[in-house]
């Protein structure tokens, strides 16, 4: 029984309280670390912005984690030269395990720097479009405007075509017409300008472009385009085509459609 | 006109109306606030707030909580909340170091107070509808105003039908050895205040602009009183942002001349 006890009181003096200790000592660091990386985020957020913040920040707190266990790992009496060596050997494997995921991050850290958009920014990336969410050290992530959440790998965003509409202040919103070959082109033009200068979201400058630019399978081709608030694209849109719809129906312009002309009889 | 922009006691439960320009503006006071309607139109027509039984849709009112001790409402006349571009009608030229003096006129925007005499702002609304338009390139760094064209008088004299807008003294001096054609400008109207003159007239503070190159941003500098046509003029509204002396950079770098691209 006496032995017991003593067995007993070694492993928990052996095993147990090394562990315990161990465990409260991760516990700590990882409380540490992500304490002092959150402070650090809210210091810089305001000065550098969120992206950049939160990728050092979240550098910041790596590198303390790794301190932290670096630290156990000494506290408990392992030699820290034979492990960094086994790490060697390891990191060789792991790296080739894990080129994805530095080629992940290091893009990553290119888009902080470069900052070819920032986190509410509307952007277009291999078929996918919608609002940056966050930029984070491997992976951005974009809410598209149905409501769903798409994460990109930074790798992607560095080596795919990038379209981020929201770069500049105003835009050009381009509207295709075709209208029916018997009306007058020269009439439907000038409706056109009158529309546009009747709208208040339309800029007058730069100019309203009204290009006649074709003559198609069934109609003619005009293409208007006018520069207009990034943030009012899809409404100004609508009132456009609200009122050229009125004025045609005002004026009696026909609108095309599609004709098929059909014969029969011997030789068709 | 005179008689739009001064404090009217409404009486609670009936529909007051009034007009300025194109805006038609509804009021109506309730036991715990205010209800505002405001549409525009295509005719330009000038009522001061008046009783009326014609009420606007009901989806277009806006309710407004406020204390409700005072019936009075006041419609204060204020610049538009963006810069206005201002483009002659017809090309002006100014002789090399020579001054040039224009009178350009800004549509203004009717504020609703309420809770006099410490004032409660209920909103604000353009009387006139502006284009909107794009001072400076596309892919550079810009400004997004409403589009004005103007006469640019030269003579307070002509200077008559102007209801609904406030009158911007204009100093334009040309600093260089040629000739300077005014192409377009751009008014930081958020810097400049309203006054108003016995005959109901709306003048804005003096604007003067120095012209040094093609290259460098214009001076620019407001007159801290009423201009000189108006100095028995009183003041209506303030400035929406001060012009404070960190902020002059930023106007006078928004203050440039350009030519038509």
């Amino acid at each position: 029984m006496k032995a017991d006890v003593t067995k007993l009181n070694t492993m928990l003096l052996d095993y147990v309280l090394p562990f315990l200790g161990i465990c409260a000592w991760l516990i700590f660091g990882l409380w540490v670390s992500s304490f002092l990386a959150r402070r650090l985020y809210n210091g810089l957020a305001r000065r550098l912005g969120t992206d950049k913040a939160r990728a050092i920040s979240k550098t910041v707190k790596f590198l303390l984690v790794v301190l932290f266990v670096v630290s156990l790992i000494r506290g408990a009496g392992v030699d820290i030269t034979a492990v960094l060596g086994a790490a060697g050997v390891a990191g060789v494997a792991i790296g080739f395990a894990s080129q994805t995921s530095l080629s992940n991050l290091i893009s990553g850290l290119f888009l902080v720097v470069e900052r070819p958009f920032k986190a509410g920014d509307w952007i277009e990336v291999d078929g996918s479009s919608g609002y940056v969410h966050s930029v984070e050290l491997l992976s951005t992530y974009i809410r598209t405007f149905d409501n769903s959440m798409v994460r990109i790998p930074n790798e992607m965003l560095a080596k795919s075509k990038l379209i981020n509409y929201t770069r500049y202040p105003i835009r050009r919103l381009d509207i295709d017409i075709a209208v029916a070959y018997k009306e007058d082109a020269a009439l439907v033009m000038r409706i056109f300008r009158d529309v546009v200068i009747a709208n208040p979201s339309c800029f007058n400058e730069p100019e309203p472009l009204i290009v006649f630019k074709g003559f198609g399978e069934s109609s003619m081709e005009f293409l208007l385009a006018v520069w207009t608030d990034r943030t009012e694209m899809q409404a100004t849109r609508t009132s456009l085509m609200k009122d050229i719809k009125a004025r045609f129906e005002e004026e009696g312009i026909d609108l095309p459609y599609q004709r098929m002309r059909m014969k029969e009889g011997a030789g068709v | 006109m005179n008689s739009l922009w001064v404090r009217h006691a409404c009486v609670e439960g009936k529909t007051y109306l009034c007009a300025a320009a194109q805006l038609r503006l509804w009021l109506k006071r309730n036991s715990q606030g205010w209800l505002v309607a405001a549409r525009h139109v295509t005719e330009s027509l000038f009522e001061e707030l008046h009783a009326t039984d014609s009420e606007p849709d009901p989806s277009e009112w806006q309710r407004f909580v406020t204390p409700s001790e005072t019936p009075d409402v006041q419609l204060v006349p204020v610049l538009p909340d963006r810069p206005v571009v201002s483009r002659p009608e017809a090309r002006i030229e100014i002789a090399p170091r020579h001054t040039g003096r224009f009178y350009v006129t800004i549509p203004v925007w009717l504020r609703v107070q309420v809770g006099l005499p410490a004032p409660v702002t209920l909103c604000e609304f353009p009387t006139h509808v502006l284009s909107k338009t794009w001072f400076g390139h596309p892919a550079e760094e810009g400004e997004i105003g409403y589009a004005l064209t103007t006469r640019a008088r030269q003579e307070v004299a002509e200077l008559t039908d102007v209801e609904g807008r406030a009158i911007c003294p204009i100093s334009l001096e040309n600093n260089t050895h040629e000739t300077l054609a005014f192409a377009q400008l751009l008014l930081s109207v958020r810097h400049m205040s309203v006054y108003q003159t016995a005959d109901g007239k709306l003048w804005t503070n003096e604007c003067r602009l120095g012209y040094t190159s093609h290259v460098l941003p214009a001076s620019l500098a407001f007159g801290r009183t009423a201009p000189e046509p108006a100095k028995a003029s009183r003041l209506v509204s303030g400035p929406r942002e001060a012009p404070a002396s960190g902020l002059t950079a930023r106007v006078i770098a928004s203050a440039i001349f350009k030519s038509q691209f």
